[in-house]
């Protein structure tokens, strides 16, 4: 790799002035910078030599920005690629992410917004250069520590996230409670070229609206009374590295505004100082939520949305990941023996097959609360069915049957049914099953419960209405 | 010399020029780079002017998408705040009407008209104040 002082960035930009005017910025910023207006001129220039950086417009006269973003990712070493972009095209953007593209800044941008990643994106390079065995270059190379599985669902968000730690593109994690978006987030983090800057967890629910601004950007001292120093925020802490918002949805509207401005620009500042400073952070969100849904009720920004969900990471439930409920367990068992001090070594086949048909509608969360249970009160090497918790899997039988299912109050009329009035089974049994969900107030695996069913008959049922 | 030159560019003029973002520019980058980069900015803007007329004599709207696709960012570059506007207006509505298109693409052609000649009156007076210093 070469230094900043040498580094080769090449502009592809349709705009005469505009690329002359990025070109006088890297210049001064002290590295080796060229312009090309069109694709294939760029293209030539790359086959000759291969630059460290390209800043690469997405709608060129010639060819798409997609094309050249390909055939340089297509090359022994190829150039850390940032895409820029206008607001209509950001559509291109995402799928520029997801080709490789190591960022993208949306026109017009600042100069600072744009040094700051072309900075980024030669660290990375320098990373993949210095360590190519702990680069992202294959799908076995991904730091995946504590984030085990085998399923179909779990190698395609392995694959997902592989392409998404080569770059700094933001990533939105979405699953339900307890499917691991935290970890997820965190193998990210280890992953690519920031596992060195921190890692900052912030739980957008669990912070007071009033102090959301300061957590999140820091205060200065006698910005507000308790402000009895200067305090560094969340974006600062995170600067170089990567910043997870969990339960982004819980954000209130007012500071997903200030959130989106600060992802629009990079730059932020402390409550009480109007001194602007840059932090260069990776953004990872999660949400248990529909984040689309969410925008659709007008509860989240679509702005915001569309700027975080570059690339959307799906985790699936743990009763949708077949044989990895076991490899799991047994990894969880060999943890919390060790933690505990005790000798357990495996599971029984009938707690294995008990493990495999239930649901776990608390998902991995409460896969390791069940063994962590059993490891501290029990003792022997092996788990057995006397071993389980007495909670466990018996509140299906217990639940008391809600008034809108009691038998009652039928959801429909039988009472001189007129053979014109007579609906199809599979008609009543959807408006029964939504009813239930209704009841449950969308708690799926508590209106299964409530029907007698699995709630993966439910979600089956549901995928094919 | 440029800094000076805005300052005595005609109120009418000045509605097209941000002077805080060529301030800036000339700021960070110095003012022969800045002269420079006005001069190929007033350059694309009289090229895109004529492509915009020949795209309006046409009713070519692929063209008018495709000019004022650079004009939006371009003049928000270099401070022409009202042109950037209007242009991106234009742009991020191009499946209105093809009427109602055409009505707002001769707007922007007004309007990349009356920057042209703010900008080419700062260049020139820049040049000028800079060649009397020279004298």
């Amino acid at each position: 790799m070469e230094t900043k002082e040498q580094a080769l960035i090449y502009v592809v930009e349709d705009s005469l002035s505009s690329g002359a005017l990025y070109v006088s910025h890297l210049t001064r910023a002290g590295y080796q910078a060229h312009h090309f207006i069109d694709g294939h001129s760029a293209l030539v220039a790359i086959k000759e030599q291969m630059p460290d950086v390209i800043l690469q417009d997405v709608c060129l006269p010639d060819i798409s920005g997609l094309d050249v973003l390909e055939f340089v990712n297509r090359q022994t070493t190829p150039a850390q690629v940032i895409m820029i972009t206008s607001n209509s095209s950001i559509d291109v953007a995402v799928d520029a992410m997801r080709l490789g593209g190591f960022d993208f800044i949306e026109k017009p941008f600042s100069a600072e917004r744009m040094l700051t990643s072309v900075s980024s994106a030669l660290k990375q390079k320098t990373l993949d250069g210095k360590t190519p065995n702990n680069a992202i270059t294959s799908e076995g190379e991904l730091q995946r520590v504590n984030f085990l599985g085998e399923s179909l669902a779990m190698q395609t968000v392995f694959r997902l996230l592989t392409s998404a730690a080569r770059s700094k593109a933001s990533v939105f994690v979405t699953g339900e409670s307890g499917t691991g978006k935290e970890v997820c987030a965190l193998t990210l983090h280890q992953s690519g070229g920031r596992s060195n800057g921190p890692f900052m967890a912030i739980n957008c629910a669990a912070i007071p609206p009033d102090l959301f601004e300061s957590e999140f950007f820091g205060h200065v001292k006698g910005a507000f009374s308790g402000a009895f120093a200067d305090r560094k925020g969340a974006v600062e802490v995170a600067h170089g590295g990567t910043l997870f918002l969990d339960e982004i949805c819980e954000m209130e509207l007012n500071l997903q505004a200030k959130l989106l401005r600060f992802l629009q620009t990079g730059t932020f500042s402390r409550v009480g100082s109007s001194e602007v400073q840059l932090s260069d952070v990776r953004i990872v969100c999660a949400t248990n939520r529909n984040p689309a849904a969410e925008v659709g009720e007008g509860r989240f920004r679509e702005d915001l949305f569309y700027r975080l969900n570059v690339i959307p990471v799906q985790l699936p439930p743990l009763r949708e990941r077949g044989s990895d409920v076991l490899l799991l367990a047994r990894a969880i068992l060999q943890e919390k023996s060790v933690a505990n001090n005790k000798n357990f070594k495996g599971f029984s086949p009938e707690v294995e097959t008990l493990f495999q048909q239930y649901d776990w509608p608390g998902n991995i969360r409460e896969l390791q609360n069940v063994i962590e249970n059993m490891v501290v009160i029990n003792e022997g090497e092996l788990m057995t069915l006397n071993m389980l918790p007495e909670s466990f899997n018996s509140h299906q039988k217990q639940l008391p049957i809600p008034k809108s299912l009691n038998a009652n109050v039928p959801i429909v009329e039988t009472k001189n049914l007129r053979p014109e009035d007579i609906q199809p089974l599979s008609v009543v049994e959807r408006r029964t099953i939504e009813a239930a969900i209704d009841s449950c107030e969308g708690n799926i695996p508590l209106a299964a419960a409530y029907l007698g069913i699995s709630a993966s008959t439910i979600y089956r049922k549901m995928k094919s209405w | 010399m440029l800094l000076a030159s805005l300052q005595s560019l005609p109120q009418a003029e000045m509605k097209y020029v941000d002077s805080a973002v060529l301030t800036s520019m000339s700021e960070e980058l110095g003012a022969d780079v800045c002269q420079q980069l006005l001069s190929l900015f007033v350059t694309e803007l009289i090229d895109l002017s004529a492509q915009l007329a020949l795209a309006l004599a046409e009713k070519n709207l692929t063209a008018i998408g495709d000019i004022t696709h650079i004009l939006k960012n371009s003049a928000a570059l270099y401070g022409a705040n009202a042109l950037a506007v209007s242009a991106r207006e234009l742009n991020d509505n191009l499946q209105q009407a093809p009427a109602q298109i055409i009505q707002a693409a001769n707007l922007v052609q007004d309007l990349v008209g009356a920057t042209l000649t703010a900008y080419q009156q700062l260049i020139d007076s820049a040049a000028a104040t800079e060649s009397g210093v020279l004298k």
